[in-house]
């Protein structure tokens, strides 16, 4: 388990990062959700020990991560702007930071490189590559260890579809084999297909979770009709518990006035054009 | 994580910078030739009072002098390479200790320095005073080399052993300045403005202090002006390794 407590980041005098109390909890997939800048690559960075100036507790398997360093051989990080030795082959970085973790499988690396396809391309000097394909290469390299936690910060990005496919159904294998996973993304596709819980941030600090697997199982709809102020107020006489966003109704039609709220509606001859599935992150990706 | 993982990773690096092995070993097989090329004209110069190697001296002298550049520039290859690259983010998020890094790097990289001189100067003039029948002088030299007696002995007052201590713990100290400007600019193109903006400081620092004590003796004393020496690169070590190091451990990636 992760367990941060009273994390503060400053960069000079912004507070980048204020999370007092948040825990990643074992074999469960966590989504990061949160404009630019609200402090999601801070908080992951914070996690791997990237930045170690920061105020606050970090724990990873009850050890402090700032004292332990050891214990993030157990992770597999991905962040935007990461980079690997250019001048070198791909075969030399996955053998350098295989060793460095003590966790080299070459051939575990081969079927890796195989089904990213870039098992062609492993000898020659990363310079050459394109922006995918190095992308790939620290994909590579983040899950050699078959890591306990893995910290993918917009994982997608510059991939093409096929590999986002591949990597998509390698992360579900992942997390149903218990791998804790930590993902942050701007594709709510992303997010709802691989995570369980998700973390809101928003300058700084977190301002909502959302449970989107107790979500799933309820029946969230966004509600267009012909006369949303009309159909407003019969949900409002019928008791029936809704909430308006961008001009939108949203309700579960699970509740047991929805029948009655339908038959007024009718009565009135207003008409539902429109009752898509939803979820709680709309409205709240950036 | 293991400090001898990382110490060993370093050397990974090392033998698989193809660049830099290449230079060094055409660089050592220059060498090589343009020694055995003095050789031949001292020889011609003893036997015959003539000096025949003159043709090569423009191009010998340069090949010593890229050599030594070359001596020189490695050291800042090799401790700024993980920032040159931008790796540093990665070798620390997979369980690399800032502190063992350090220390790792530090000792690799005068080591590595060290096979380098022995791969461009000494292994090349080593072999060609084989070449040129020097192999008993030679011999000779490597019976004292492994004699105790010797390095215990004394030359101006220090055992050989002193000095050759003095000259690694001289040379940590530039070794430990060079990171120091690497760690601060972040490998960046002003590490060598930095470096010689800090030995500037750290030498007038030093001869501020050492100065008046080597002047408290109306005569020069050589093992006074070792000590002081000494001294002042353990001072040099202790000051800018702390700074670096504190630096390193407290720095975002």
């Amino acid at each position: 388990m992760i367990k941060i407590e009273n994390l503060i980041v400053k960069y000079k005098n912004l507070i980048a990062l204020d999370v007092r109390d948040l825990q990643f909890e074992e074999g469960v997939a966590y989504g990061v959700v949160g404009e630019n800048g609200a402090g999601k690559t801070t908080l992951f960075k914070s996690i791997s020990n990237i930045i170690t100036n920061y105020e606050g507790n970090i724990y990873m398997d009850d050890k402090l991560v700032k004292k332990n360093n050891s214990v993030l051989k157990n992770v597999g990080l991905v962040l935007d702007g990461m980079s690997v030795y250019k001048d070198r082959s791909g075969w030399f970085n996955i053998r350098y930071f295989g060793k460095l973790r003590e966790c080299l499988d070459e051939s575990y690396a081969k079927e890796l490189a195989q089904d990213l396809d870039i098992y062609a391309v492993l000898d020659r000097p990363v310079k050459t590559y394109s922006y995918g394909m190095q992308k790939k290469l620290i994909l590579l390299i983040a899950i050699l260890n078959k890591p306990k936690y893995l910290i993918l910060d917009e994982p997608f990005r510059g991939l093409d579809f096929e590999t986002v496919k591949w990597f998509k159904n390698y992360l579900l294998k992942l997390k149903d084999e218990g791998t804790t996973l930590l993902i942050s993304s701007h594709v709510r596709n992303d997010l709802e297909s691989l995570c369980q819980k998700v973390h809101i941030l928003s300058h700084g600090k977190i301002i909502d979770f959302l449970d989107l697997e107790e979500e799933s199982k309820t029946l969230i709809r966004l509600i267009d009709t012909t006369n949303n102020v009309r159909f407003i107020e019969i949900m409002k006489a019928c008791e029936f518990n809704f909430e308006v966003r961008d001009s939108k109704i949203r309700a579960s039609i699970e509740q047991a006035s929805w029948a009655k709220v339908q038959e007024q509606a009718s009565v009135e001859n207003i008409t539902i054009i429109e009752m898509s599935k939803t979820s709680s992150l709309d409205g709240r990706m950036n | 994580m293991n400090a001898m993982i990382i110490f060993k990773m370093e050397f990974y690096k090392f033998f698989n910078d193809k660049k830099y092995m290449i230079i060094a070993m055409v660089l050592g097989f220059s060498n090589l030739i343009f020694t055995l090329q003095l050789y031949n004209g001292l020889t011609n110069l003893y036997n015959n009072h003539y000096y025949s190697g003159s043709g090569f001296g423009g191009i010998s002298t340069l090949t010593f002098f890229i050599s030594f550049i070359f001596l020189l520039v490695y050291p800042f290859h090799a401790l700024s390479i993980d920032y040159k690259n931008n790796v540093m983010a990665l070798m620390i998020a997979s369980g690399v200790n800032r502190t063992k890094l350090y220390f790792a790097k530090i000792g690799a990289t005068m080591i590595a320095s060290f096979l380098l001189m022995l791969i461009i100067i000494v292994i090349p003039v080593f072999v060609a005073s084989l070449f040129y029948g020097e192999v008993s002088r030679i011999g000779s030299m490597l019976d004292r080399l492994i004699s105790i007696d010797y390095w215990l002995g004394d030359v101006d007052g220090i055992s050989p052993f002193l000095h050759l201590l003095s000259s690694i713990i001289s040379y940590a100290s530039v070794i430990v300045i060079i990171y120091t400007a690497t760690i601060f600019t972040k490998g960046t193109s002003k590490t060598v403005l930095i470096f010689l903006g800090l030995i500037i400081v750290a030498n007038i620092i030093m001869s501020t202090f050492l100065t008046p004590i080597l002047q408290l003796d109306a005569y020069y004393d050589p093992t006074l002006a070792f000590m002081c020496d000494l001294v002042g690169n353990i001072f040099k070590i202790v000051v800018f390794g702390f700074l670096s190091l504190r630096q390193l451990n407290i720095q975002s990636l």
